[in-house]
C-alpha cells in the first residue's frame, strides 16, 4: 500500500523566495526578520525547533521562545536573550547563555514564595520601593537584594527605568504564582528554574545523557570553576542544589557528593511495561505472577502526583509483595540486558526494592 | 589557585604557502594564540604545527596524527596548493572524526587565503569532496576574502575575529560534560553544491514512498507484525531566487495495540541490527508502543527506500514486533513518525551567502515546512515531527 497524499498546501518556494530576499546583501542578516520574512510567530514557532549549532551571535532574540528546541552548540554570545525561555531545551555545548557563568544568590524557596505573597497582598499590589519594603519587613536592604535578584532571574519580578532603579514589580508569572497552592507553585518554580537558570538545565540534561543518571558534584564545581573564583563556583552550585531539590529536577545526596535524576513518573510507567513484557516471557508462573504484580505497582505509582518512598510504600503495603525476591528479579534481569539503559533501568528497579525491604523490615 | 587547562590547536598548512607568504604563518600561529590567550581566563591556548616537515614522500607520520587526535581545534590555511596536498586533506578528515565524537558544535576555523573558485573544475572528485566540506563551515571566518589582500589594519582586524571564534569554540569544550557521547554516531550534513537530479519536486511528490503494515498469519501462537516503508531520498523545494533540498534525517514506526500488552518485541532486535541503523526506542508521549527507529546507512545523511531491511523469505517486508496469535489486524495502531531537514540550499550562479547566513536559512525553511505542511492522515507535532497513521492489514 503506498500512502500518497498531497503534501504541500502553501508554497514554500514563494517562502524561500522571501528568506534569500531578506538575505540578500546583507553580511549579516538578522535572525529575527528571517523567521518574520518566512511568515514564523518567535514566540510560536521556535518551540521543539531544531537549531543544533547555530551561530546566534549579535542576534536580538527577545521574544522568542526556545523551550525544548535541540540548541546543542549554539553560540549566543552578545546575542539578546533577556526573557528568552529555554525550558527542556538541549543546551549541550551552548555558550554565551547569560547564567552558565552567573553567581548566583544563595536564597530559599520558602523566602522567595514569602517576598512574592507580600508583594502580591495589599498595600504593594505588586509593586514596591525596595529599602521601604526592606524596612517593612525588618530586613536589611543587603539581605533583601538576593532575594530580589533571585526572582528577576526566575522572571517572578522586574526592575528597572519604567519604576526607578530601586522598584520592583512583579511579573504576570510572578502574581500567577502568588495565587497558586503549594503543589502549582512547586511546579510553577520548576518550570521557571529549568527555563531561566541555565545551570540547573545543564545539571539535568546531563544527568538525563549519563547511563546512570548519577553524576559527581564535582564534575560541575570544576565546570564553574573555569569560569568563577572557587568560592563563587562553591556558593553558586549550593544555590542550585537548593533550588533544584526543592523543584525536584534532581536530587543530591550529601553522603556521596552526587547528583542523581529524581525519578519522574513517566519512568514508573516505562518500568511497568518492562515488567509486563517480563511476565510475558516469564518461563514459570510464580515468575509471571511477581512480575505482573510489579507491573501493577508501578502503574499505581505512575499515577501518583510526587515519587517518595512513602508512596511507594502506601503502595505496596496493599499487595504484600515479597520485596527482596522482586529485588533479586530486578538484579537478574539486569544481568541479562542487552544495553545499558535497560541494564540501569533494572539496577534502580531493584534498589528501590531493596530500599523498600529495608523499610519494611524497620 | 584555578588549575589551568591548556588547549590545543593544530594548524594545517601545505608547506609552498608558507614559502610564498612567509608573514602569514606567524600571523595565524603566534599572533592568533597571544589574541586568544589574551581572552582566556584560567586557560590557555597554543598552536601546533609541522615545522619539521614531518610528512615527507609517501610516509604519513604518526606524530602529526597524535597531535590531531589530541587537538582540540583545527585551524586550516585553505588555499589552492592546501586542497593540492593529499596530507592537508587526510589532516581534515581525521580531525573530522574527531569533532564527531563530541557532543556538540563545530572546531573547524578554515581561512580562504588564496581565491580558490577558479580552480574548482580542475578538482578530483575527492579534493571536491573535501572542499565541499570546509564550505558548509559555519566560522569560515574569512568568506569571499583574500587574506593575502588585506592590508595590516585589516589582517589584524580579522585574527581578533578568528581569535573570538576560537574563544567560543573553547568556552564550548569547557561546558561539554566529559561524560557525555552522543548515543548514536552522528553523521555531518554535506552539502552537495551540485543539485541532485535524482531529486523530485516536493511540492508534487510525497517523502514517503511506500508504507504498509500487515499482520502475518499465526504460526507457532503468535502473529508476527510486518511493515515495509520507504523515503524519497531527496525532495527540492523551488523558488525563483534559489533551490533548496529535503531529506528524511530519521523515522520511527510505532505500534500498539490500545495498551492491552499482548505486542512483544523481537529479540533480535532488541540488540539493534549489525550496522546500527534500525533499533528499539521509546517514545516519551508514548511508552508502551513498540517503537522501532530507522537511521541512516552510515555515510548517509537522509533515509531512502528498505530502511527496514526485508526478513529471510521476504521480498520487502521486515519483522518488526510480534503479537499474540488471536489478535487481528484492527486492534493494531501503527503511526510512521518523521523528521524532515533542509540539506542543500543552491543559488543562481554569481549569489553568494555565508555559511551561517545559510544555515539560519535551512534551520527557518524546517520550521516553515512543518507549519505549512498539512495532509489529511496527517499531522505535526510541537518538536516537528511529521506523524502519519498507517492502516494495518491481515496477510491476504
Amino acid at each position: 500500500m503506498t500512502n500518497r497524499e498531497p503534501v504541500i498546501s502553501v508554497s514554500l518556494g514563494s517562502t524561500l523566495d522571501r528568506l534569500l530576499e531578506e538575505a540578500a546583501g546583507q553580511d549579516l542578516p538578522s535572525f529575527r526578520r528571517m523567521a518574520k520574512a518566512a511568515g514564523l510567530d518567535p514566540s510560536r514557532d521556535f518551540k521543539g525547533a531544531s537549531l543544533r549549532n547555530m551561530d546566534f551571535r549579535d542576534e536580538d532574540l527577545r521574544g522568542f521562545d526556545f523551550s525544548n528546541a535541540d540548541l546543542a552548540g549554539a553560540d549566543f554570545r552578545r546575542a539578546n536573550i533577556d526573557g528568552v525561555p529555554f525550558s527542556g531545551a538541549d543546551l549541550r555545548g551552548a555558550i554565551g547563555i547569560p547564567g552558565m557563568s552567573v553567581v548566583l544568590p544563595r536564597v530559599s524557596a520558602n523566602l522567595f514564595s514569602g517576598l512574592i505573597e507580600t508583594l502580591a497582598a495589599a498595600p504593594y499590589g505588586g509593586k514596591a520601593d525596595l529599602p521601604a519594603l526592606a524596612d517593612e519587613l525588618h530586613m536589611q536592604i543587603d539581605d533583601l537584594s538576593p532575594v530580589a535578584k533571585a526572582m528577576g532571574m526566575f522572571g517572578f519580578a522586574t526592575f528597572g527605568s519604567t519604576f526607578g532603579a530601586r522598584d520592583i514589580k512583579l511579573t504576570d508569572i510572578g502574581l500567577q504564582f502568588a495565587e497558586l497552592g503549594t503543589d502549582d507553585r512547586k511546579k510553577l518554580f520548576r518550570r521557571q528554574l529549568l527555563s531561566c537558570v541555565p545551570l540547573a538545565a545543564r545539571i539535568r540534561h546531563v544527568l538525563e545523557e549519563t547511563a546512570d543518571h548519577v553524576v559527581p558534584r564535582s564534575q560541575f564545581l570544576s565546570e564553574l570553576g573555569e569560569h568563577m573564583s572557587p568560592e563563587d563556583a562553591e556558593h553558586t552550585l549550593r544555590a542550585v542544589t537548593a533550588w533544584g531539590r526543592f523543584a525536584e529536577v534532581f536530587t543530591y545526596n550529601d553522603d556521596h557528593g552526587t547528583f542523581a535524576l529524581a525519578l519522574a513518573s513517566p519512568d514508573y510507567k516505562k518500568y511497568a511495561y518492562s515488567c509486563l513484557e517480563m511476565a510475558d516471557a516469564a518461563i514459570d508462573d510464580r515468575a509471571r505472577a511477581a512480575f505482573t504484580q510489579m507491573a501493577q505497582v508501578w502503574f499505581r505509582l505512575a499515577e501518583e502526583k510526587a515519587a517518595t518512598p512513602e508512596n511507594l510504600l502506601e503502595a505496596l503495603t496493599t499487595t504484600s509483595p515479597d520485596y527482596r525476591r522482586y529485588a533479586q528479579a530486578c538484579l537478574q534481569m539486569a544481568e541479562s540486558a542487552a544495553d545499558e539503559n535497560t541494564r540501569a533501568a533494572f539496577t534502580q528497579m531493584a534498589q528501590g526494592w531493596f530500599r523498600l525491604a529495608n523499610v519494611k523490615g524497620q | 589557585m584555578p588549575t589551568h587547562r591548556t588547549f590545543k590547536g593544530f594548524f594545517s598548512y601545505a608547506g609552498h604557502d608558507a614559502k610564498t607568504d612567509p608573514t602569514l604563518i606567524p600571523a595565524f600561529t603566534t599572533d592568533l594564540e597571544n589574541r586568544v590567550n589574551a581572552k582566556l581566563v584560567n586557560a590557555r591556548f597554543s598552536i601546533w604545527r609541522d615545522e619539521e616537515s614531518l610528512q615527507t614522500g609517501e610516509i604519513w607520520n604518526r606524530k602529526i596524527e597524535t597531535e590531531l587526535k589530541e587537538a582540540d581545534i583545527l585551524i586550516v590555511l585553505l588555499t589552492p596548493r592546501w586542497i593540492d596536498s593529499e596530507y592537508c586533506r587526510k589532516e581534515y578528515t581525521i580531525f573530522e572524526e574527531v569533532e564527531l565524537a563530541r557532543a556538540a558544535g563545530e572546531y573547524i576555523i578554515p581561512l580562504l587565503v588564496r581565491s580558490i573558485e577558479r580552480q574548482e573544475k580542475h578538482f578530483t572528485d575527492e579534493q571536491k569532496d573535501v572542499y565541499e566540506r570546509v564550505l558548509t563551515r559555519q566560522y569560515q571566518v574569512a568568506d569571499a576574502i583574500e587574506v593575502v589582500k588585506l592590508t595590516q589594519a585589516g589582517l589584524i582586524g580579522l585574527i581578533d575575529k578568528i581569535a573570538d571564534d576560537i574563544v567560543g569554540m573553547l568556552e564550548r569544550i569547557r561546558g561539554l560534560p566529559a561524560v557525555s557521547t552522543p548515543d548514536r554516531p552522528m553523521v555531518r550534513r554535506r552539502w552537495s553544491k551540485e543539485f541532485d537530479a535524482k531529486a523530485q519536486n516536493y511540492e508534487r511528490v510525497d517523502f514517503v514512498t511506500n508504507a504498509e503494515v500487515i499482520l502475518d498469519r499465526p504460526t507457532g501462537g503468535r502473529r508476527d507484525v510486518l511493515a515495509h516503508v520507504g523515503f524519497m531520498e531527496r525532495l527540492y523545494v523551488q523558488g525563483t531566487k534559489g533551490r533548496i533540498e529535503f531529506g528524511v534525517r530519521r523515522a520511527f514506526l510505532s505500534i500498539t495495540d490500545g495498551g492491552i500488552g499482548r505486542i512483544v518485541k523481537l529479540d533480535e532486535l532488541k540488540r539493534g541490527d549489525d550496522s546500527g541503523t534500525r533499533y528499539y526506542t521509546t517514545l516519551q508521549d508514548d511508552p508502551e508502543a513498540v517503537t522501532i527507529c530507522m537511521d541512516p546507512p552510515a555515510g548517509k545523511s537522509s533515509l531512502a527506500e528498505l530502511p527496514l531491511p526485508p526478513a529471510r523469505g521476504e521480498n520487502l517486508l521486515s519483522k518488526v514486533a510480534a503479537v499474540t496469535a488471536e489478535t487481528k489486524a484492527g486492534e493494531i495502531n501503527a503511526e510512521l513518525i518523521v523528521s524532515l531537514d533542509a540539506e542543500g540550499l543552491y543559488l543562481p550562479d554569481g549569489k553568494v551567502i555565508s555559511p551561517r547566513t545559510a544555515a539560519a536559512i535551512k534551520a527557518i525553511m524546517n520550521i516553515a515546512n512543518t507549519k505549512q505542511t498539512q495532509s489529511g492522515n496527517q499531522t505535526v507535532d510541537g518538536n516537528g515531527l511529521f506523524h502519519r497513521t498507517i492502516q494495518v492489514k491481515e496477510r491476504s
